[in-house]
């Protein structure tokens, strides 16, 4: 079972804003949730080799870059605060 | 010129189109007509194009210079989560409202190259997590056939803009059954291609590991010519599957198919009675048209949708990390960057976002993880191999493709297990990678509302000519 505190850490760890009355509700929805999934423990696997597949390279050449500047100023108009050619944020520490 | 714009296929517009009946133009402009009137009570779109008469009018000029191809100039609807350069992709959530997308996904790449005319984008539920509709950020979309209802989900504009013919065909994305669910529900073809058969560059990333792109139609053909447009090996997707690789395998035509019937997973409780009768009776036509139908046991397969809310939300989680307020999108004013990434996220993501996103974090946490994330990812492959043992002895497998009909609005959206559970039938193609269709396959009687019900069938990884000709094998049956 699920407590408030843990929803509350779950949160801290992604970097998530939750209201104190939803913390509530996430308790017991995500409860069900897990209960269900849980019949999966049930499901003996010790005999599958746990494996990635097949592997192969999947990394293109590392030739033909953009040319630089290309894509600044399309990708800067989407950020929130900027300064010149910079990504603007908070004080850091 | 009459165009009844609910019933025409890609195939009879690019007949007329090359006849010179009607211009793209003209197309266009009654298209854009019928969307234009539709929206404000459908809600299919999240915006309609401006431009889309002088895309049209470059598609006229390709068919004039004998350059048109059976796509040039058809009126598209495309999944607000799809990139297209220089316009808005929200993906449904408030966290990317003023998106503009900086590139083209490899799938607009080669329908411009086609001359579509790309209508709008279409809502959905955010970032694609939802089995109705009712979690995009712009609102609810409604099922054009019984507006009460919902058009399924995630990608419920896509669906619903084709049905209440506003789109000729719409490009949806299907991580769980984000495609065929709602083609269920709205009387579409929807596909859902093997995993890796296209390019997802340029397709904002839900659960990478399950996560297709593909194409709603009004028949089997459209869905067919336009799978075909967009699927092919990428060197910007590191998922796509090369060519020559032994998944792609040459798949012989064939004329009588053998299905085979999971007939243990198809007992399913949850399964609505009449949807049960009517997939019956599919069967049986199909046997009485010279199909082989045979029983089929794969034991793990009602494991799958257990499996699937275990990888989902864990990819979820990791995936959606890049949505911080600091790069792009919304972002909340604060006074320490920790409160900007943690109320940013907080306030731009829905509840639905937010509930699965912990969900995620939780069965990747230290403690969890083996009991969770790796227990689903062994039982995941226990399914895939079953599944490819089944595909020794049969050539597509059939089962309803969702357990009920188009459900009411706030039916299911206050309790997320019910609403999951929807996915039992479409999930297992996922999870094992492999395509899945949705084809009209006749209808069940609700409030005195006719509303279509899908059968689903799923082959062996890049076996979609084999859905192709038993969607064409269907469709001679409901449509004789």
């Amino acid at each position: 079972m699920l407590r408030k505190e843990d929803i509350e850490h779950l949160a801290t760890l992604a970097r998530l804003e939750i209201a104190d009355e939803e913390k509530e509700l996430f308790v017991h929805q995500l409860d069900s949730v897990l209960g269900y999934v849980s019949e999966i423990s049930a499901v003996a696997t010790a005999h599958v080799t746990p494996t990635a597949g097949v592997l192969r390279n999947v990394l293109r050449d590392d030739a033909h870059p953009n040319i630089g500047g290309t894509f600044t100023e399309a990708i800067l108009a989407n950020a929130p605060h900027r300064e010149k050619q910079y990504v603007k944020v908070e004080q850091i520490f | 010129m009459t165009i009844d714009l609910t019933t025409l296929t890609i195939a009879t517009a690019a007949k007329a189109l090359k006849n010179k009946e009607f211009t793209a133009r003209e197309l266009t402009e009654a298209v854009l007509a019928r969307a234009k009137e539709m929206n404000p009570s459908i809600n299919a779109y999240a915006e309609i194009f401006e431009d889309a008469l002088a895309q049209a009018e470059v598609a006229d000029k390709m068919i004039a210079e004998g350059k048109g191809t059976m796509l040039t100039g058809i009126p598209l609807a495309i999944k607000d989560n799809i990139l297209i350069e220089g316009r808005i992709a929200s993906g449904g959530s408030k966290i990317l409202e003023h998106y503009k997308a900086t590139y083209d996904a490899t799938v607009i790449t080669k329908l411009k190259a086609q001359g579509v005319v790309f209508l709008g984008r279409a809502n959905m539920d955010e970032f694609a997590m939802g089995g109705s509709g009712e979690n995009c950020a712009w609102g609810s979309v409604k099922n054009p056939l019984d507006t009460s209802r919902v058009p399924g989900g995630s990608s419920a504009g896509s669906a619903a803009a084709v049905a209440m013919g506003g789109a000729i065909a719409s490009l949806g994305s299907d991580t769980g059954g984000s495609i065929r669910q709602p083609a269920s529900f709205t009387g579409l073809v929807g596909l859902k291609p093997t995993y890796g058969a296209v390019s997802r560059y340029g397709l904002m990333a839900m659960a990478s590991s399950l996560d297709q792109i593909g194409p709603f139609a009004r028949t089997t053909e459209d869905a067919e010519i336009l799978h075909n447009a967009i699927a092919g090996y990428d060197t910007m997707d590191s998922t796509s599957v090369p060519e020559g690789h032994t998944l792609r395998a040459d798949v012989p035509a064939k004329e009588k198919l053998t299905i085979g019937i999971p007939e243990a997973f198809v007992a399913h409780d949850g399964l609505d009675a009449d949807v049960r009768a009517s997939f019956r009776a599919t069967m049986k036509s199909l046997e009485a048209a010279g199909h082989t139908v045979k029983t089929i046991h794969i034991p793990s397969i009602a494991r799958a949708l257990a499996v699937y809310y275990v990888i989902m939300p864990a990819e979820v989680s990791s995936n959606l990390a890049r949505y911080d307020g600091i790069r792009y999108g919304f972002s909340k004013e604060a006074q320490k960057l920790m409160e900007v990434y943690t109320q940013s996220r907080g306030e731009g993501f829905g509840k639905e976002v937010r509930r699965r996103i912990l969900l995620g974090t939780y069965v990747l946490s230290a403690g969890y993880y083996d009991a969770y994330y790796n227990k689903a990812v062994a039982v995941r492959g226990m399914i895939t191999e079953e599944f490819a043992r089944a595909f020794e002895g049969v050539d597509v497998i059939a089962t309803p493709t969702a357990p009920t009909p188009a459900f009411k609005l706030g039916e299911k959206n206050t309790d997320p297990l019910k609403m999951y559970l929807e996915d039992v039938f479409t999930v297992p193609a996922n999870i094992a990678g492999i395509p899945g269709i949705s084809v009209p396959a006749g209808t069940v009687l609700r409030d005195g509302v006719k509303l279509p019900v899908g059968v689903q069938f799923v082959a062996n990884h890049f076996h979609e000519a084999h859905l192709f000709a038993i969607g064409k094998a269907v469709e001679k049956i409901t449509q004789p």
